[in-house]
């Protein structure tokens, strides 16, 4: 048992805004679910609002989380020794291992009910239309330095795009997070192929937030998100 | 009675003050606290460990927190635009004030008129044109847009248009010509207006925030207050020891404007009052 | 007349003219580039619909105008949730910069007066700092969990107040961290104008036997009249323009119930890169801060024409 409400110490602090950006869409994929249909914003399937719920639930059922956590407060928690376990990227990785936290990384573990997964993004290279032809073996060279290079990628915490590069050696002593992320890379789910997706995601990420704090309850903020979606999407 | 009356507005004035002084106190105790005692929140209002480690830290990165960078853009652009602004407004509002200017029964409606327009208008098509020339990110992004505003025109006509003649007259019989006039005569005898002109101007520029976040990609770029932001959302997120470090720094130059030149602000925003 | 002039003479007004328009010339230039020129530029871009990504921007007349109207499209969800939200903390924030300025300005009026300058400084500091650093050290000392206000909330008893996380806390919030920052300017325009009033209108009050109640009432209050009315029109113009507060302490929640319309049009220009819709947006708020102000204004003064 790792929550103890007296003493004010926490199994799991829900974050409420970022980076629910990748903890929802995780568990929805571990519930075998998705965010888009057939074309259309899948919002309040059984599945998104399981995932939803479950972490409302978290906080009001289970008590293992504390309620209104404000921006980044989950994070406070964890570096105070409150909150037992903790879901980022590597951004905050050097300053926890500057504080005198003692921590360790594993990968993300099944909060779903079907299937492992875990929700991914990229960092992306885009060509505009009107790209000057002569440039093109430019960019190609550039492409492939990159892709050479992706250990210095991979030093910066990033997950690097060759499949030489993390099955190195090298690459499992960049950083005690990044090794343990790669063990996942096969499991890995990306954002639905729609132009301007990060236009849904807001209203949906919106809807996270309130029914994580109370404001409005589960389904209500699902089917308001989806309508807001859908018409940003339009 | 009077003294009963006295000692209790002087109590409240007092409570009142600590509620005004307590957030800024705290800022800087907890900027000396280290990251831990920092977050641990609490009832510590003085620190355990009194450390500067916070400031060393912030003061020697470099690539992401350049704070000195951060620092000299606040000031640099600051000190420029305030230049720009009393020069160029001092010379507009004597010009409309007292020469012959041609139309300026219609430029000077027009000026003042756009103290009305709310900078929402125009920040977005400032972006584009700063945009289509390729000079976002840049000094002139900066500082320019400030330059625009008519506020300090206002200001000076009003001051000039009840200054005394005679000072003038006399230099014009002595064969002096305007411009002489305007720098030999006038602008030393408004010493006090332009200094709350520049003080103000000064004060507005440094604590901008919105168009400097958005007329600014590169950290190096960037001004404390944009930087400020971005550091509370980036590397700093729950690191308030160091936040706070970056904040106290932050504020100390322009505190140091702001107490030297607060006679002057004052006077100068009750003259505006007055309209 | 002007044939009765000579030519020099005529010469002689030209030339002084042009040196005169000199003066003017360095300011008008810049007005000319960043005000004049941006605001047809914005009112340009509004008309089309502008994608900073797409290769052309088509002109399409007032339908970016329309769409914020037409019910059920983003634009129009986002615009007017925007306004709500922004025309609430005007609502919340605008009286109280009014009257708790005013009562600063009692307050330090009658203190003795080798005091006032003293805590008039005090209470005018605030106003110095920028928004970003405001907004840290209030979102830290409102922290649910670890913050100075919930530590003693908690010492003495209660439970924890989430701040930032739960209306109408987190509005109260943004309006307190306002008040903070910038009541210090409303105070020092009333201090200023409580001194203009005359001694002794007061004086031939008290030999009236007034009280000083009734002195407030009826002497001081309508000689400040005027003052106060540029007070609450230049607060209502600063809360219509807010961004940071919410957009750093709330980051627009809990939920979007504190995404004020600055913010809505910042994130419609530089997220969804609509320039055009966001253009439309922007010409839209103004207008309506504009009529706002200049009803302020007229309400004001017609009242004061039907009190003589």
């Amino acid at each position: 048992m790792l929550t103890n409400e007296e003493e004010n110490v926490y199994g799991y602090a829900v974050p409420t805004l970022w980076p629910q950006q990748f903890i929802f869409p995780t568990i929805v994929a571990q519930n075998g679910g998705s965010l888009y249909e057939d074309g259309e914003v899948n919002f309040t399937s059984p599945e998104v609002v399981e995932a939803l719920q479950f972490q409302v639930d978290l906080i009001n059922e289970y008590n293992v989380s504390p309620s209104d956590i404000q921006q980044d407060g989950e994070v406070t928690l964890f570096l105070q020794g409150r909150s037992a376990m903790h879901f980022n990227g590597p951004w905050m990785l050097e300053q926890f291992e500057n504080s005198e936290l003692n921590f360790g990384v594993a990968p993300v573990p099944q909060l779903g009910t079907v299937q492992e997964a875990v929700f991914a993004n990229s960092h992306n290279f885009v060509i505009p239309e009107k790209a000057d032809e002569a440039k093109l073996d430019g960019v190609v060279d550039f492409l492939l330095y990159v892709q050479e290079n992706a250990l210095a990628w991979a030093n910066s915490g990033q997950a690097p795009a060759m499949k030489a590069t993390y099955e190195s050696e090298a690459f499992q002593n960049v950083n005690i997070q990044s090794p343990q992320v790669a063990k996942q890379f096969e499991i890995a789910v990306f954002n639905p192929k729609v132009e301007n997706w990060s236009q849904a995601v807001n209203p949906l990420m919106e809807a996270v937030n309130s029914a994580l704090l109370g404001q409005k309850d589960v389904e209500q903020a699902l089917e308001d998100a989806e309508q807001e979606a859908s018409q940003a999407l339009e | 009675m009077r003294k009963k009356k006295e000692i209790f507005l002087t109590i409240l004035a007092i409570i009142i003050a600590l509620i005004f002084m307590v957030p800024l106190f705290w800022m800087i105790m907890t900027s000396f606290k280290n990251d831990f005692e920092a977050i641990a929140g609490g009832l510590n209002w003085i620190p355990k460990e009194f450390t500067f480690e916070n400031y060393i830290y912030t003061l020697q990165q470099t690539t992401e927190v350049p704070v000195f960078r951060w620092l000299f853009n606040s000031l640099f652009v600051g000190i420029a635009g305030t230049l720009i602004i009393v020069t160029v407004d001092a010379m507009a509002a004597y010009g409309i004030a007292r020469l012959d200017v041609p139309f300026k029964k219609f430029l000077f409606p027009m000026f003042i008129s756009t103290l009305m327009i709310p900078f929402v208008i125009t920040f977005l098509p400032l972006y584009m044109q700063f945009s289509n020339m390729n000079l976002l990110n840049t000094y002139g992004a900066l500082i320019f847009p400030y330059t625009a505003n008519a506020f300090g025109v206002f200001l000076l006509y009003q001051f000039f248009k009840s200054f005394p003649k005679e000072l003038e007259e006399a230099a014009y019989l002595d064969g002096a010509n305007k411009w002489k006039i305007f720098i030999k005569v006038v602008l030393p005898s408004s010493k006090s207006i332009i200094w709350t002109l520049a003080i103000f101007s000064f004060m507005q520029i440094y604590n901008d925030f919105l168009w400097p976040l958005v007329a600014t990609r590169s950290p190096e770029m960037r001004t404390l207050t944009t930087g400020i932001a971005v550091m509370q959302q980036g590397s700093f997120v729950s690191s308030y020891g160091k936040l706070m470090a970056l904040t106290t720094l932050a504020t100390i130059p322009i505190l140091i404007v702001f107490l030297i030149g607060q006679k002057q602000l004052i006077k100068g925003i009750t003259q505006t009052g007055i309209k | 007349m002007a044939k009765s002039l000579s030519k020099e003479r005529q010469k002689q007004i030209r030339v002084s003219k042009f040196t005169s328009f000199l003066f003017v010339l360095p300011y008008l230039t810049l007005f000319s580039l960043f005000l004049l020129f941006p605001l047809i530029y914005g009112i340009y871009i509004s008309f089309h619909d502008y994608n900073l990504l797409a290769v052309t921007h088509n002109f399409i007349g007032l339908e970016n105008y329309v769409d914020i109207f037409t019910p059920d499209t983003s634009l129009n969800t986002q615009f007017f949730r925007g306004l709500k939200n922004t025309l609430q903390f005007v609502v919340y924030s605008v009286p109280l910069l009014v009257i708790v300025g005013l009562g600063l300005a009692l307050l330090l009026n009658n203190l003795p007066k080798r005091l006032t300058g003293f805590f008039r400084t005090l209470y005018f500091i605030p106003y110095a700092i920028s928004v970003s650093v405001v907004s840290v050290i209030f979102l830290w000392i409102l922290d649910t969990n670890s913050g100075l206000i919930n530590k003693y909330i908690m010492e003495w008893g209660g439970t924890a107040i989430p701040w930032l996380t739960r209306q109408p806390y987190a509005w109260i919030s943004i309006v307190i961290a306002t008040l903070w920052w910038t009541i210090g300017f409303n105070m020092i325009i009333f201090i200023n104008a409580l001194n203009e009033v005359p001694d002794d209108l007061y004086e031939a009050a008290s030999i009236d036997g007034a009280s000083a109640w009734d002195k407030f009432r009826h002497i001081t209050i309508p000689t400040i009249k005027p003052i106060t009315l540029f007070v609450t029109i230049t607060s209502t113009i600063a809360s219509f323009n807010i961004y940071g507060q919410p957009h750093l302490m709330t980051r627009g929640g809990p939920g979007n119930s504190t995404e004020v319309l600055l913010m809505g049009i910042v994130r419609r220009a530089f997220e969804q890169r609509e320039l055009g819709q966001a253009s439309a947006m922007a010409i839209l708020m103004s207008l309506l801060m504009i009529t706002v102000s200049v009803i302020q204004f007229r309400l004001a003064n017609s009242k004061k024409r039907g009190e003589s």
